[in-house]
């Protein structure tokens, strides 16, 4: 069991991301399920969800994610904020090639011209 | 007043008094929740803002922003839908968008967690309009290089004093009244 509040103290941003990745990475693909406990983290953001657990939806598949990744305690901000990254990857994944890189196009900015 | 790059931002040389003030642009990168793992602006705002809450910072995000942020978010949405479904601008537009109920259960769901990310972040302010920001937008135009809302939310602002702004807003970078951080 992975306790995030032991790495991090908010699921906010790209470093919060890539501090509790260095715990999660080696045990991806170990076969065990990977349980990770969100007591205590208050403060989320989908960038975080993006960056640290859904990109595997778009490695591995939704049904393959699902297998691989148990998420607990998550508070009800963190639940809506995991869904909304949880659908945004799962939307991603299905995409070709090319669709990828077309909404990443169309994505990347904010126009506010 | 001056521009800062965040690469070299450095919040001790900022007074605890001092409040930060999200520009729309920052919001969208930070809070939009799209599938961006990689991107560099998300990445970077995303970071320099944590620095600033870690050490209980005031950071303030205006209503004028986050709803220029949901109108944002709409058009981002309704172009995916075009995408999605094969289909042009001309033969389906933004009006036709907003009343397919569907998609607007999608983009209601979308906007809500958005919202919640941010009112869960950070102070939100009541933006005010007054006709007289208006007329005077319009009547200072050739003194600054604002669109209406920015002109309006750096008036209220800096009326409150002490404040720094973070925006990727190229327009905020002309103005000598404000300090700026920007990637």
């Amino acid at each position: 069991m992975i306790r995030a509040s032991e790495y991090i103290k908010t699921g906010f941003s790209a470093n919060d991301a890539e501090c509790l990745g260095t715990i999660i990475e080696p045990m991806v693909g170990h076969g065990e399920k990977i349980q990770i406990d969100f007591s205590n983290i208050k403060i989320f953001t989908t960038l975080f969800f993006n960056i640290a657990l859904t990109k595997y939806i778009v490695q591995f598949g939704p049904q393959k994610y699902e297998e691989m990744f148990e998420i607990l305690n998550l508070s009800e901000v963190g639940q809506s904020t995991y869904q909304h990254s949880f659908d945004n990857a799962v939307e991603y994944y299905k995409l070709s090639a090319a669709q990828k890189s077309e909404q990443t196009a169309l994505l990347s900015d904010f126009d506010e011209d | 007043m001056g521009i800062v790059r965040a690469a070299d931002f450095d919040l001790s040389k900022y007074s605890e008094e001092t409040t930060f003030i999200l520009d729309t642009n920052i919001l969208y990168f930070v809070h939009s929740g799209y599938y961006l793992p990689t991107d560099p602006k998300c990445i970077c705002y995303s970071n320099l803002i944590q620095n600033i809450m870690s050490n209980g910072r005031t950071i303030i995000v205006s209503s004028l922003n986050v709803q220029e942020l949901l109108f944002g978010i709409e058009g981002k949405e309704y172009m995916r839908y075009l995408s999605a479904n094969g289909i042009s601008k001309n033969s389906y537009s933004k009006k036709d968008y907003r009343k397919n109920l569907a998609e607007r259960q999608n983009l209601k769901a979308k906007l809500k967690t958005v919202i919640t990310e941010i009112s869960t972040a950070y102070t939100l302010a009541d933006g005010q309009i007054n006709c007289g920001q208006v007329y005077n937008y319009a009547d200072q135009l050739e003194t600054h290089c604002y669109d209406p809302i920015d002109y309006i939310l750096v008036d209220n602002m800096l009326a409150q004093g002490n404040v720094v702004f973070i925006s990727d807003d190229t327009d905020f970078q002309f103005d000598n009244r404000i300090e700026l951080i920007t990637a």
